[in-house]
């Protein structure tokens, strides 16, 4: 018999073995490798595009980061006014395609999320907007009242005019808050300095922003210009104009001596808690959540060479106060309008400054 | 030895497949187990880590409540805050444990004192926050607010010293095997389990527990809870973890491996054994089929080398028949020749060295027979011819023969029959004389002194005898390891020392298979060295009630061979064809049927058959089958086509001794078959056979002996006188050469002189046949009878005439031939004429010698 020859009977055996083996290994595939558990999904809405740097930017890749870091989807919409009800829509179509958790970035989606979390309430949803609140909505906040407090303390040890010029948005309880912080600060190093405040009315609105911090440097004398809006027009007037200027949540870094510094948010650490806190389940555990400099999402970014070695410690000295329990709002306040807010052993609540800051501390002018 | 090493390959080719086979099952039920555990596991985490989730959830709600007091009690701090003691006193009533104390933002404090430095997060109630703070030697602070308007004025806390912990935040162990504690986030133990004990640290030291602990806390950082398996030094546990949300603690834990996973591993082990019993169960079925393959294989492998064999050794059979035929035709003519020498010739010298010619070459002719015997046998061709006989016949026969044998070997020999046997009985008896020679040569052969006994005896049972015929010899015998090879085919035992003992080793094989065709058996008892005796059983047939009675084997049972042998008859009326173009083989048939007084024609060709067939009328046509042009097959086709043959038969002569052959003629259309050389008798029974009943008219005795009666032919005399004194006939006078004529007649001076009688007879008809065709100048016809006087020219030996009519018959032929130009045929005419005179001349002159020829003998 021919070793070599095989029956058919054989072949067959063969072919069945190799089908068989094929499938053993087959199947061991499938079962040895898990199922894809299902991504967890976050969606975030954002008031401008995605790419815009200032506020949206930030926000964006903050949030991108740290779902990336930690494995969670992100569906975004942006260019969303909140004004025209589209920000609900998005934040449907968003639970549609299976968002466990949403984050919305402007107060101006206040009306749409009060209906959004009655609509799913098994969505977990976060927000920076002190006015909506909900068993399933969660305000994230940011102490940057803090980092207002250090500049300023830094714009009263650099004014020699005294007049410090404070263009705002508009008067609600965050930027009253600022101002207020920053006029603590300012007060803190030069008890004689005054802060002149002008609102616009708008978050966005560059022309009315150029028109008065011209006006409170010509007009006010001026010199150094801080502002509360979502693009550094102020502080590129300021320079236009030679002087100093205080950047706000946008470095701008452009090697000037009278860019004496910004306030900086640290937005990927904030969202690296918060995608922690939704996939730890906790996201809804407290109506807010406030965190500053004591876990670093608050800070300086460098400062000017204008700035001179004793300011810089006096700097150095009141963070680390700061950090030991000294607070901004704690001691004797009196407002502008010479009534006592606070007493010298108390300290403001959170929930006050929060929502309820309505009035500003002496030393502060409103220019109309 | 090659097919051995390919059997080896085959079976380690199919080991080593089982071997991988297994492997692969190995591998694949090892992957499945680890793959199982895997799972198991995971599915045990994940439930652990559902309970830790709970227990967290239980945990926090314990700090919470210790929170709820105090706020309860700040509130009511807020509206009398000159009662501070007394609700300090209040609290510390409620949680025993704890001492409360309040501080305001200046530090200042009232009840427990506390450091601001020792607990950080104290600081945080000051903006409005619920606190729970650890300090490793403080223990656990709790604080409340204490709020005036929209400020916040005091801090309301209540402090757990380290020692009572265990008592207030333990918890209680969710299930026995389980150990809950509860960790700071910096890693310290906050909260041991009850008996907590060197015993433990030393659990969650391990390298492979801290390892899962770590494990734990990166899990912990995306998760509610978590739980890992790990597996050291200390067992098979279960950590777990879990986060206290709203504090810095977290929860952590172990539960052994078995409270959690031990049903389920039961699950596990049953897969586990079910799989290695199917296993088992596949190899067992794999080895079932590969062996059950292989056997397949293997008949199939047998079949054909079977098949291959048995086509050998019917070649074998082919060729020794072919063979024994080729050997025995001139074998015939040895013989023949021989016995011509020991007739004629009386130089003692000469008939000796005849003679021994003679025994050489008939026990040459036993041998060739044998093979024969043996490829019919082997073939399954070979017929047994039953017919009454007589056992004393027989016997006597065979002792005849075997007890010469045994004679000139100086052997004694004893025959004892019972005398009560029966005398006539049914059977083969040629076979059965063939296989008792056969026995008792062998005991003669094998036996060098001593004696040869044959015993005869038997039963009857009703019309059956059951006959047994015993040799017994005081010769060699037979080595019992050598009794079974006794019958086999060309197996010759004890080969160094019988190596003079002639013989093909047929002989006992053919015995046993003869005796096996007949029903019979043969077996031995022997004693080697001292003799052997073989025992045939034989069931015959009982015709007749004659008893055998006592045998003596010196009487002459002559009257009963002829008797028995000589079984002749007349048949006057039938008239017989014989076929041949050997001239010497029609004679010695028609020599041999002469006495039958039957109408005998001769033809020599088959078309010469064919012409006489056409014209008369035949009972019997005997053929030769070797003949040139028609052969004796074709012979019979072309006469079955004429009409009047119908009723004639037709028999077949030929010298293949083929087994089958027989067959072969019978399945083409003949009626009998004869092998030659025959015998007389074979012949006479073939003719009897086949002529109508009614023609044949059996012999008296007396008339048989007549023709039985053999005339002695004298030594022929020289004719020469008498040609001398008849040459004024002729110059060249023809003569008769006896020696020629004789041969023609089988060397049977009976027969010569019929063929001499004949020729005068037929003379005169024939030389007016002739005469009338040469004169009607039919040249066909009378070509026809020129050579049949050429033939019987020969046959009484005389060549003159014999030439004579040959170069007439080729002048007539030459005319007939289709293809002769008219003047070849002018040419031919004008031979026979002139011939044709001298010829008939000299047929007379011939016919009258012979005549006188026969007169004076």
């Amino acid at each position: 018999m021919e070793p070599k020859q095989r029956s058919v009977f054989e072949w067959v055996l063969l072919l069945g073995l190799l089908f068989f083996i094929m499938a053993l290994g087959a199947s061991l595939w499938y079962f040895a490798n898990d199922k894809d558990i299902e991504k967890p999904v976050a969606g975030i809405v954002l008031l401008g595009d995605r790419n815009e740097e200032g506020w949206n930017a930030p926000q964006y890749r903050g949030m991108k980061k740290a779902c990336d870091a930690m494995g969670v989807e992100l569906l975004v919409s942006d260019n969303n006014s909140g004004l025209d009800g589209k920000c609900a829509d998005a934040v449907r179509k968003m639970v549609e395609n299976g968002a466990g958790m949403v984050f919305l970035t402007s107060y101006s989606y206040t009306t749409d999320g009060k209906t959004l979390i009655r609509e799913f309430p098994q969505v977990a949803f976060g927000t920076n907007s002190a006015e909506c609140r909900g068993r399933n909505m969660t305000s994230y906040f940011i102490r940057m009242y803090q980092g207002r407090y250090l500049t300023g303390a830094l714009a009263g040890m650099r004014t020699k005019s005294n007049v410090i010029g404070y263009v705002a948005a508009m008067p609600n309880s965050e930027v009253n808050r600022g101002i207020n912080a920053f006029t603590l600060g300012v007060q803190r190093t030069n008890p004689n300095a005054r802060v002149v405040v002008m609102y616009t009315g708008s978050w966005e609105n560059e022309e009315v922003e150029e028109e008065h911090t011209y006006r409170l440097i010509t007009q006010e004398k001026a010199d150094v210009i801080t502002y509360h809006q979502d693009e550094p027009m102020a502080a590129t007037v300021a320079e236009k104009m030679g002087v100093d200027y205080i950047g706000y949540y946008e470095d701008i870094q452009n090697g000037s001596e009278h860019d004496l510094t910004s306030i900086m948010c640290n937005w990927d650490r904030y969202y690296e808690d918060i995608v922690r806190y939704y996939l730890k389940g906790e996201m809804n555990f407290v109506d807010n959540r406030w965190v500053g400099m004591e876990a670093d999402l608050v800070e300086l970014s460098q400062l000017s060479d204008a700035v001179t070695y004793e300011q810089r410690t006096v700097l150095k000295q009141l963070k680390k106060e700061m950090l030991a329990g000294r607070f901004v709002f704690a001691g004797e306040i009196f407002d502008n309008k010479g009534k006592r807010r606070c007493q010298p052993n108390e300290v403001i609540r959170d929930e006050y400054l929060l929502q309820h800051m309505d009035w500003l501390v002496k030393g502060v002018d409103v220019l109309e | 030895m090659n097919s051995r090493i390919s059997k080896l390959g085959l079976s380690q080719k199919a080991f080593i497949e089982i071997i991988i086979l297994t492997i692969i099952l190995f591998i694949t039920g090892n992957i499945l187990q680890n793959q199982i555990s895997r799972k198991l596991n995971d599915a045990a985490e994940e439930s652990v880590s559902q309970m830790t989730a709970d227990m967290a959830q239980l945990a926090d709600e314990r700090f919470m409540r210790y929170i709820s007091t105090l706020k309860a009690a700040s509130i009511y701090l807020e509206q009398h805050e000159e009662q501070k003691n007394n609700i300090l006193e209040a609290i510390n009533q409620e949680n025993v444990y704890g001492r409360a104390g309040v501080m305001d933002y200046e530090g200042n404090v009232t009840g427990a004192v506390v450091s601001k430095h020792d607990f950080p997060k104290l600081l945080r109630a000051f903006q409005g926050n619920n606190v729970v703070d650890y300090h490793p030697d403080g223990g656990i602070i709790v604080a409340v607010p204490v709020y005036y308007g929209d400020n916040v004025r005091y801090v309301l806390y209540q402090i757990f010293p380290r020692g009572n912990l265990t008592k207030v935040f333990g918890l209680a162990d969710y299930n026995p095997y389980s150990r809950i504690m509860i960790q700071y986030k910096d890693g310290s133990l906050a909260v041991p389990y009850e008996n907590f004990s060197t015993k433990d640290h030393e659990f969650w030291d391990d390298q492979d527990i801290k390892a899962g602990m770590v494990e734990v806390h990166s899990r912990l950082e995306t998760s509610k809870a978590a739980a890992v398996y790990t597996e050291g030094s200390k067992g098979k546990y279960y950590v777990f973890g879990a986060d206290l949300p709203q504090t810095d603690f977290s929860l952590v834990g172990y539960i052994p491996w078995s409270a959690v996973a031990g049903k389920i591993n039961s699950v596990y082990q049953m897969v586990q054994w079910v799989f290695t019993l199917m296993l088992l169960l596949f190899a067992c079925v794999s080895i079932y089929l590969f062996m059950a393959q292989t056997k397949v294989a293997e008949n199939e492998a047998l079949k054909k080398a079977r098949q291959a064999a048995d086509d050998a050794n019917q070649a074998k059979s082919q060729f020794l028949a072919n063979m024994s035929h080729e050997i025995r035709t001139p074998l015939n003519a040895i013989n023949g020749m021989d016995e011509m020498i020991l007739r004629r010739s009386r130089d003692m010298d000469i008939r000796r060295y005849a003679s021994n010619i003679h025994s050489a070459s008939t026990a040459l002719l036993g041998i060739i027979n044998e093979i024969l015997d043996f490829s019919k046998i082997e073939s399954g061709r070979m017929e047994l011819v039953s017919d009454k006989y007589s056992l004393r016949i027989l016997l006597k026969e065979v002792t005849t023969l075997v007890g010469f044998r045994a004679k000139a070997k100086q052997l004694e020999f004893t025959i004892n029959v019972d005398s009560s046997l029966p005398n006539e009985l049914y059977g083969d008896v040629g076979r059965i004389r063939q296989i008792l020679i056969n026995v008792i040569n062998n005991a003669i052969k094998y036996t060098d002194e001593g004696s040869v006994t044959f015993d005869v005896s038997g039963q009857s049972v009703e019309d059956m005898l059951n006959l047994r015929l015993a040799v017994s010899d005081t010769g060699i015998g037979i080595k019992p390891e050598d009794m079974e090879k006794l019958f086999k085919d060309f197996e010759r035992l004890d080969l160094q020392k019988n190596c003079k003992v002639e013989g093909t080793g047929l002989g006992l094989a053919i015995t046993h298979r003869l005796l096996t065709m007949m029903g019979g058996t043969v077996h031995v008892e022997s004693t080697y060295g001292e003799g052997s005796t073989f025992i045939i059983d034989l069931p015959q047939r009982i015709v007749g009630h004659e008893l055998i009675g006592d045998f003596d084997a010196e009487q002459d049972i002559e009257e009963e061979l002829e008797e028995v042998v000589a079984t002749s008859f007349t048949a006057p009326e039938a008239s017989i064809l014989i076929v041949d173009d050997n001239e010497m083989n029609c004679f010695v048939a028609t020599s041999m049927l002469s006495d039958t007084k039957a109408k005998l024609t001769v033809a020599h060709s088959g078309i010469e058959a064919l012409e006489f067939l056409k014209k008369d009328f035949f009972h019997l046509v005997m053929t030769d089958y070797m003949m040139p042009g028609m052969d004796g097959i074709a012979t019979l086709h072309e006469a079955k086509k004429l009409k009047g043959t119908e009723k004639t038969k037709f028999v077949i002569l030929t010298a293949t001794a083929l087994a089958g052959v027989r067959e072969k003629f019978l399945a083409e259309g003949f009626d009998d078959y004869l092998s030659k050389p025959m015998t007389g008798k074979q012949l006479d029974t073939v003719v009897k056979r086949n002529l109508p009943i009614n023609l044949v008219h059996p012999l008296e005795n007396h008339q048989v002996k007549d023709i039985e009666e053999v005339k002695v032919l004298e030594e022929p005399k020289t004719t020469d006188n008498e040609v001398a004194a008849n040459t004024s006939l002729s110059l060249n006078s023809p003569k008769i050469d006896m020696s020629i004529g004789l041969k023609f007649c089988n060397n049977s001076d009976k027969l010569y002189k019929r063929v001499l009688e004949m020729f005068h007879k037929l003379c005169e008809a024939n030389i007016k046949e002739m005469e009338k065709s040469f004169g009607e100048e039919n040249w066909d016809a009378y070509r026809i009878k020129v050579h049949a006087l050429k033939s019987g020219a020969m046959n009484i030996g005389c060549t003159m005439l014999h030439e004579l009519a040959k170069a007439q018959e080729q002048a007539g032929k030459d005319y007939v031939s289709e293809e002769a130009t008219e003047a070849q045929r002018i040419k031919a005419v004008e031979h026979m004429k002139a011939h044709h005179r001298e010829i008939m001349d000299m047929y007379r002159h011939v016919a009258q010698m012979a005549q006188e020829m026969t007169e004076e003998k």
